[in-house]
């Protein structure tokens, strides 16, 4: 406490109150002060937080600024691609186009969910017969020739996905057939899926394959083991150690040709081998060659084959002849000979000509025996080579006819008759006297020819008609007129 | 400045002092910021040199891609922000993208002039 403090507390009322007035002055001053500094800091926060505000501000406005460029040049950029992209695809497709549309090729593009031609090359239209306007909207399946068959194409070209030389026949418009060979392949076309034809017209191949088969057969190309006869090579052949081969003839025929015109006999001939040709095809025959008025032909599976193809040509031959009787026309006569064993089919010529023929002994020998079919009065001879390779030779109406030998040869063969194809009536008699008839020939053979000769006698009587019969019952006469010599009893053929 | 030019197979970013030019030229593709870092940092400097005027060749950028325009973006910014220079961009029409999409440079710093050749 000072001297004035301690002056006052003891005493002086006003002096206090002067005391206090002065300190509440100083308190208030203090407070100005204080209340100047506090404003001035409430100033300095304010503006610095509305700089910091306006900062974020700009800031928030530069984000959204960049933000926008950013996004804008992306779309930018996105329509540009996508525009390329676009751009790209009509471009190849273009190209494809243009590749379509310079191949010399008919060229089609189908849809695939309904088969709708939807594009189609310049070639199409002349292989359709048809405008574009036309084939254009049409399903595939009224082009193609066989129904279902593009059903079926097209199932096998959804395991593969892509198929070539697939030959089928194509229908145009106007129902004009020809030959395709397709190549197929699927592909996006115009945002769908497709197929891709490729159409190669192969007719005139397909034509020309099929009119040389008239000429070579396929089953010839076959045993040959070549696919056309474009590969037949001069040498190609085809052997068998059990071939039966026929020969066939008209009798007479010379004499026949004579009396007509060089055009009636063309057309007589070809008359006739209209007539007994698919027989030999019919029995699994195969026609070697014509011979004139005459066909060779083999028969290189069954023996029985060559047989049934025989009767049924002389059947064919009877019905020919009443049409020919009728027209006032002369019958034919028509001998057979058959003949089975080893033999070979091949080319023979020279190399720019060639054609197919049949070679070996047999073959000669079965012309030799067709010949003889004059001699003996029978249309129908066959060997013992060929009756030995049929399993039931009791099924035909067959007798044995003579025991021949080619001259210069020692080899002597059985001569059979084959008359199941003979006029009914004869046929019966033949089979009725057929006893009488075998016992005469064991008879003959067996040397004793008076039995042999009253045997052919009955059976003559019979059968007046039955020239075989006739001809051995010469031979016995011969035989008894003229006494015996070793081996005689075999007929020979000279050479021909 | 450390880094004046980045060339690549098919785009190149260069900064010549002489002419105060960035140039960049051919196809900027690159994968988001990280792989544009580099050109990032290059841009960086350029703008801290604090030029009265800085020159753009995009002549011959021929495309830009989304974090490409970005980058340039930040560049344009920035520019702005450190206060010192003016941007020239010189560009060309014969890539439509840069008639379209540069004058959002011009809204991050107004004094931005783009010349067209």
């Amino acid at each position: 406490m000072t001297e004035k403090q301690a002056k006052k507390s003891s005493c002086s009322q006003p002096a206090d109150l002067v005391q206090e007035l002065e300190r509440a002055q100083q308190k208030i001053a203090e407070l100005e002060s204080e209340n100047r500094d506090l404003t001035l800091l409430l100033e300095m926060t304010t503006r610095h937080s509305d700089a910091v505000t306006e900062d974020l501000q700009q800031d928030k406005e530069d984000l959204e600024i960049m933000f926008e460029t950013t996004v804008n040049h992306a779309d930018l950029l996105e329509e540009e691609l996508q525009q390329k992209a676009e751009d790209a695809i009509k471009e190849s497709e273009r190209k494809l186009r243009l590749i379509v549309e310079a191949t010399p090729v008919p060229i089609l593009i189908l849809r695939r969910a309904d088969n709708e031609i939807i594009y189609i090359n310049a070639r199409v239209p002349t292989l359709l017969d048809a405008s574009p306007a036309d084939i254009l909207g049409q399903t595939l399946d009224t082009y193609i020739a066989a129904e279902g068959e593009l059903q079926l194409i097209l199932s096998d070209l959804d395991t593969d996905s892509s198929i070539d030389h697939r030959k089928t026949e194509v229908k145009s418009s106007v129902g004009r057939l020809s030959w395709v060979d397709m190549s197929l392949r699927t592909m996006v076309f115009d945002d769908e899926n497709c197929v891709l034809v490729a159409l190669s017209d192969v007719t005139d191949l397909v034509n020309f394959n099929i009119a040389a088969s008239r000429f070579v057969p396929s089953e010839w190309l076959g045993f040959l083991q070549k696919n056309s006869i474009a590969e037949l090579e001069l040498g190609d052949h085809f052997s068998s150690e059990n071939m039966s081969v026929m020969f066939s003839d008209i009798r007479s025929f010379t004499n026949l040709s004579e009396e007509m015109s060089p055009e009636e006999n063309f057309d007589f001939v070809n008359e006739y081998l209209r007539r007994v040709s698919p027989v030999i095809t019919h029995h699994s025959g195969m026609i070697v060659k014509f011979l004139g008025d005459g066909v060779m032909a083999v028969f290189p599976e069954h023996a029985t084959d060559a047989i049934d193809a025989g009767i049924a040509s002389l059947n064919e031959v009877a019905e020919y002849n009443l049409s020919r009787t009728r027209k006032g026309l002369s019958a034919i006569e028509v001998g057979i000979g058959l003949n089975t064993g080893p033999m070979m089919i091949g080319m023979v010529g020279y190399d720019q000509r060639m054609q197919g023929d049949a070679f070996s002994d047999a073959v000669n020998l079965t012309s030799r025996v067709e010949s003889l079919t004059k001699n003996y009065g029978t249309s129908f001879l066959i060997t013992a080579d060929t009756r030995q390779s049929l399993p039931q030779p009791d099924r035909y109406d067959l007798r044995f006819v003579d025991r021949v030998r080619v001259l210069g040869k020692r080899q002597s063969l059985d001569l059979f008759e084959v008359f199941s194809a003979d006029p009914e009536p004869q046929r019966q008699l033949k089979n009725e006297t057929l006893e009488a008839y075998q016992s005469a020939v064991d008879a003959f053979y067996g040397g004793d020819y008076e039995l042999a000769q009253s045997q052919l006698f009955a059976v003559l009587q019979k059968n007046p008609s039955d020239k075989v019969a006739w001809n051995r019952l010469l031979q016995v006469t011969r035989a008894l007129d003229e006494g015996v010599s070793g081996g005689w009893d075999v007929t020979v053929m000279s050479q021909k | 400045m450390d880094v004046t030019e980045i060339i690549e197979s098919n785009y190149s970013i260069s900064f010549d002092a002489d002419s105060s030019t960035v140039k960049c030229n051919g196809y900027f593709r690159l994968r988001g910021s990280e792989e544009y870092a580099p050109m990032s940092n290059m841009l960086n400097d350029v703008a801290d040199l604090k030029l009265d005027v800085v020159n753009m060749d995009l002549t011959e950028l021929e495309f830009l891609n989304s974090s490409g325009i970005n980058t340039l973006s930040k560049f344009v910014l920035r520019l702005r922000k450190i206060g010192a220079s003016k941007l020239v961009i010189a560009a060309t029409e014969q890539y439509p993208w840069q008639k379209k999409s540069l004058r959002n440079f011009q809204k991050l710093l107004p004094e931005t002039e783009i010349r067209f050749s």
